[in-house]
């Protein structure tokens, strides 16, 4: 990629405000990860490398290779030297550009006094995170998708992978209908590493369709971390005149009504979806963390970065 | 149906704004770019029918809200006689309006709307249009032309004496009446008729409203009795014949009880047609009744009666008085009181009656002194109608009672003569003289003279006597046998006993004085009943005469060991009207044959009344037998002193003289004057007197109200009527006589739905209209239309409305939970923990402050 003709206005996704409080995090893995920042994330598999661990006594069964011949020549004693491994961590963010990601709330957080939409509040959060992990040395990937994929950028840990990424997500702008689930299962595919996945969406597909691609993620023994963004507009339905709903997926859909018959419902009905949503990725382990578009992200993501470190911790 | 104000009838384009506003708002929808798309749609489809049909019935009840306060205000009138009833009218209103908010919520299309706005617009030119025709037609019908005569007919029978909720409906028409008055126009001329027991016209002329008319009303009462409504409608229009303004109306204000009314007469009601249509114009007839209670309380005093209508002072005589309860609930009366002439009052207990019987109470009483006595019965209770609690019965206590015994055999012995024990029975020999107070029985009343056949010359006369007992007469001579003849017809008493000695001939050929037979049987022949037999006995289950029943009713008689052998056969012409057969003897032979000739009686016993031929001298039962056979024989001589009511009565005197009564055919006769005392107080009317034939007759009009009435007796009659004077405080208060209670009065039915429609037919011709309330009378006779307003049932509705409007709307947002505010938890595992949280902003705020 030539960098003289590369587009600068991704730049603005990588606030210095918020990157600045972001690096002083560290995303720490929880449970099983194969790798994470250098020196900073101890991975509980010990392996060979080039950084000494420690020394332990034979057992028969043990590899001879790994016997320290110094050690046995001082002591006459069976020793083997064992290294730390330094793994790097394998992060692919989904981001979900879909038409429904473009609704923006009045009630959202503002960001050059301007409330963000839904997908923006996605994509500085995506940005954020590509800035944090690369940061870290690790390699990180990226998905834009709305009915089906839209860019498959595949995990790489270099600097200058960072503008690679954060330029495709500027560039890309929601639109059409959303179907989580053959998408999803087409990514589990694609990566064959196990590693992290990062899905930031609106969810709003057929719960069943993402339960069973969630699996396949699981399945294949990728960390998952479920970014679940949604407008404070959506989970209150606060309208109470005549209006007109006009579909942001599907063109010409539209209802015209009276907010008030049908607030109770459609409120019912969300929380019956998060409800399920949050009860499935607690079976299948995934991390589900909810997003309100009317926090801002940074806050949101101080916090859920701090959740990890004390699970971790 | 009309509307008063009509023209705000235009407010019921308000009706479009609800549907203005819904469809308003609904233009003005707030286009929301959305894309939880998923979850709205899905709660619209399980909603949208539930929600539609809440929107309609929301929709609806505004509309309806506002058309029936409109509705109201515009002050809907329905005529009593509508052209276009309300019944039709408004529930199309409201079903349009219903309809309109319907299709407002359905509608989609723009041109639905304007259809809308179009009808809502022609519903209202509609309404106004039918309304203002209505208002045409209607006045039309009723307008009054120019100056009228109204006669006012007041019901002033018993029955508008019962007290309705503390006030009498007698005293409620005459309210009525004044009302009707004072809105009548100032050149209007009114009748006032009392319609009772007799038809009163107070203003024969119709008087003007301007002035004394309200005098009329000062002392107005009810008459009590029953009314006559055809003879008070022949009178008001007698009276409104007499008024010169040309518009005649007629008015009756009563409680549609169904006396009087005399449906059943179709002859009558056209002969007041025919006067009413003799008007100079055509009057119009209306009907105002008021209404009669559910339920009442009401007991009445139905009848008076004595046990003989010959009462002496010579022993007691019962007096039954019998309470009915006309009333709809069972009373418990304190009793029965009985007050005499001299102020003695005997009561008597009474048991608890239930409605529609009656009990009867036995009082007895044995007067101490001879006169003309007036008895009150009073039923001790406090009901809804008082005027039926009293009866009263005039009562004639003899002080002798003159029997002439005429004895064929009077050559024998005395003890042989056939009157011995007659005269002993009737008159016994008093063996020692015992004042009044001592004697058992008082002073006797049957003073008896015999005299032998031979002896009545054709001089005679039996004036003197009640009663004359002709004993085994053989034959009497032509000129005592008309003069007994003349006795009778006038009234006396005749009793033949045939004998041995009795010629049949004379007898079956003795005629009275107008051609007919005396004896009301034929003597066939005498018989004798074989020796070797006991007898026959009278067949005293048969007997019917009075004599006879009041002695058989003794259960202590010994009149069924009474034996019969020897007789006269008698046979009675069954084509004889005037003769009945009183008693019979064993085997069907009559005993005892009467005939009621003119103004007296004839009875021809089979039997003699002595030892011979049977035996019931010996019996103990002779004695009152012969004394009830005498009682009996006199009763037809007594003047009538107890009347039923009547609106004509005559009263009928025998006026006795010192000469023997000669009737003069070519006497002329004397007419005056009496008057009479009514019993409502000291009103008192002239009566007409007439003289003739040693007879005073005295027609007395207007009788009908129950009570004891008094005549007072011109001087110039002399003596002849002293017995019957009574006196009250010394002084002579006047010959009483009693009008008898009837009980028609007393029991409230109304007037039944066939008899409605036959009055409804028979008036129809005179635009008849049956007011249904006070205001709807005097609209119909002042010329406006009488009906009722309808403002107050749409402000209730609209009321009601508006408190359903409430309710539904409340419910609804119940159903949606709009009231309440329900929240999405839309938080994380770990932002539950709010320390997380809270160290998160920490942290950035930290990061900030660098």
């Amino acid at each position: 990629m030539n960098e003289q003709v590369v587009d600068h206005t991704y730049l603005r996704l990588l606030r210095s405000e918020s990157l600045g409080r972001i690096s002083r995090l560290e995303l720490i893995a929880r449970g099983v990860v194969e790798g994470f920042v250098t020196g900073r994330h101890q991975s509980p598999y010990k392996g060979t490398s080039i950084e000494f661990a420690e020394h332990r006594q034979y057992v028969p069964g043990d590899d001879l290779r790994d016997l320290d011949w110094r050690v046995f020549a001082k002591s006459d004693r069976y020793y083997i030297k064992q290294y730390k491994e330094e793994t790097n961590l394998r992060a692919t963010i989904l981001l979900d550009a879909s038409g429904s990601m473009s609704y923006t709330g009045d009630r959202a957080a503002a960001i050059d006094d301007q409330p963000v939409s839904k997908f923006d509040y996605a994509r500085y959060l995506a940005a954020s995170l590509t800035y944090l992990l690369v940061n870290q040395q690790d390699a990180v990937g990226l998905v834009t998708f709305d009915t089906e994929v839209r860019k498959y950028v595949p995990a790489r840990s270099s600097a200058r992978h960072i503008r690679v990424l954060l330029q495709e997500m500027d560039q890309v702008e929601p639109a059409e209908d959303t179907s989580l689930g053959p998408i999803f299962h087409d990514i589990a595919e694609r990566v064959h590493r196990r590693g992290l996945v990062v899905i930031i969406s609106d969810l709003f597909d057929d719960v069943e369709a993402l339960t069973d691609a969630l699996h396949h993620f699981r399945y294949r023994k990728h960390e998952v971390i479920l970014l679940h963004v949604m407008a404070d507009e959506e989970l209150t339905f606060p309208f109470d005149r005549w209006s007109d709903f006009r579909d942001l997926e599907v063109a010409g859909v539209h209802e015209e009504l009276d907010p008030l018959t049908v607030r109770a419902e459609y409120l019912q009905r969300v929380q019956e979806f998060i409800n399920r949503v949050e009860s499935e990725c607690g079976q299948m382990e995934v991390d589900y963390v909810p997003m309100n578009t009317k926090v801002p992200f940074d806050v949101a993501l101080a916090g859920f970065l701090a959740t990890r470190q004390q699970r971790s911790g | 149906m009309t509307f008063i104000n009509w023209y705000i009838l235009f407010g019921l384009g308000g009706i479009s704004i609800p549907v203005i506003i819904h469809l308003f708002n609904r233009r003005k929808a707030k286009v929301i770019e959305w894309g939880a798309m998923k979850f709205l749609l899905g709660s619209l489809i399980s909603r949208k029918r539930r929600v539609l049909i809440e929107e309609i019935i929301l929709m609806a009840l505004r509309c309806l809200l506002i058309a029936a306060l409109v509705l109201a205000v515009s002050r809907p009138f329905s005529p009593v006689q509508p052209g276009i009833s309300w019944l039709i009218l408004l529930p199309l209103v409201l079903g349009a309006t219903i309809l309109l908010a319907t299709t407002t919520i359905m509608a989609r299309d723009r041109r639905w709307q304007w259809a809308l706005y179009a009808s809502v617009a022609l519903l209202v030119l509609a309404l106004v249009t039918v309304s203002q025709w209505e208002e045409v037609t209607q006045a039309e019908n009723w307008e009054s032309s120019g100056k009228q005569d109204v006669a006012i007919i007041i019901d002033g029978s018993s029955s508008m004496r019962l007290l309705v909720e503390g006030k009498t409906n007698f005293q409620r028409a005459v309210e009525e009446a004044r009302g009707l008055i004072d809105a009548l126009g100032p050149d209007d001329a009114v009748t006032i008729v009392v319609a009772g027991g007799r038809t009163d016209v107070r203003t024969p002329i119709p008087v003007s409203v301007r002035g004394g008319i309200d005098e009329v009303f000062e002392d107005l009462q009810p008459h009590g009795g029953p009314m006559s409504v055809l003879d008070a409608f022949e009178k008001a229009a007698t009276s409104l014949v007499r008024g010169d303004n040309p518009a005649k109306k007629i008015v009756l204000i009563t409680d549609s009880q169904d006396v009087g009314w005399e449906t059943d007469k179709p002859e009558r009601w056209e002969y007041v047609a025919e006067v009413l249509a003799d008007l100079p114009t055509e009057p119009k007839v209306v009907t105002r009744f008021l209404s009669l209670p559910k339920t009442y309380r009401n007991v009445a005093v139905s009848s008076m009666t004595m046990s003989r209508a010959v009462v002496g002072t010579d022993r007691a005589v019962s007096i039954d008085v019998q309470v009915e309860n006309t009333g709809r609930e069972t009373i418990a009366p304190d009793g029965v009181q009985l007050q005499f002439q001299n102020g003695k009052v005997i009561t008597q207990p009474l048991d608890p009656i239930e409605p529609g019987q009656s009990q009867q109470v036995r009082f007895s009483h044995q007067f101490q002194q001879n006169g003309t006595q007036v008895l009150t019965a009073r039923v001790n209770y406090n009901d809804d109608l008082v005027d039926d609690n009293k009866q009263s019965l005039v009562v004639q206590v003899l002080a002798t009672l003159p029997v002439l015994l005429v004895d064929g055999s009077a050559q024998l012995q005395e003890i042989d003569r056939g009157t011995f024990f007659l005269e002993m029975a009737l008159a016994p020999p008093e063996e020692e003289e015992l004042t009044e107070e001592e004697s058992p029985l008082g002073r006797q009343l049957v003073t008896v003279r015999v005299v032998a056949a031979p002896d009545l010359d054709d001089r005679v006369h039996f004036d003197d006597y009640r009663v004359v007992m002709l004993i085994d007469v053989p034959r009497l001579g032509s000129g005592a046998a008309k003069q007994l003849a003349s006795f009778v017809s006038q009234g006396g008493g005749l009793l033949i006993t045939p004998g041995e000695r009795t010629e049949a001939a004379f007898y079956n050929g003795w005629k009275l004085p107008d051609g007919q037979p005396l004896l009301p049987a034929k003597l066939v022949q005498r018989v004798n009943v074989p020796e070797d037999t006991d007898g026959i006995a009278p067949a005293l289950e048969q007997c019917s005469h009075t004599a006879f029943a009041r002695v058989i009713a003794n259960d202590e008689t010994d009149l069924k060991t009474a034996r019969v052998t020897a007789y006269w056969k008698l046979q009675v012409d069954p084509a004889d009207a005037g003769a009945s057969t009183g008693a019979l003897l064993d085997g069907g032979h009559p005993l005892l044959v009467e005939r009621l000739a003119s103004d007296g009686l004839v009875t021809l016993s089979a039997i003699s009344l002595d030892d011979n031929g049977n035996n019931l001298a010996t019996l103990k039962s002779f004695l009152p037998l012969v004394h009830e056979l005498t009682y009996h024989l006199a009763a037809r001589d007594m003047v009538q002193l107890n009347y039923s009511p009547a609106e004509v009565l005559t009263l009928d005197f025998p006026l006795t003289t010192s000469e023997p009564s000669q009737p003069d055919e070519t006497a002329k006769p004397q007419r005056s004057t009496v008057q009479v005392q009514r019993p409502s107080g000291d009103r008192l009317d002239q009566a007409a007197v007439e003289i003739r034939d040693q007879r005073m007759l005295v027609t007395v009009v207007g009788a009908e109200k129950p009570g004891v009435y008094a005549l007072q007796m011109p001087a110039q009659l002399g003596d002849s009527l002293n017995d019957l004077v009574i006196t009250e405080d010394g002084k002579a208060a006047g010959v009483p006589f009693a009008i008898e209670l009837g009980l028609d009065e007393s029991y409230l039915e109304g007037l039944s739905a066939g008899q409605e429609a036959i009055v409804e037919e028979k008036f129809e011709p005179f635009h008849y209209f049956r007011a249904g309330d006070s205001k709807q009378m005097i609209a119909a006779v002042s010329g406006n239309i009488p009906g009722h307003e309808l403002w107050k049932y749409l402000a209730v509705a609209a009321l009601i409305i508006l408190l359903v409007e409430c309710f539904v709307t409340r419910w609804v947002a119940m159903r949606r939970k709009t009231d309440s505010m329900p929240t999405v938890a839309f938080i994380s595992e770990g932002e539950k923990l709010s320390s997380f949280r809270d160290r998160a902003r920490e942290m950035v705020a930290q990061v900030r402050t660098k």
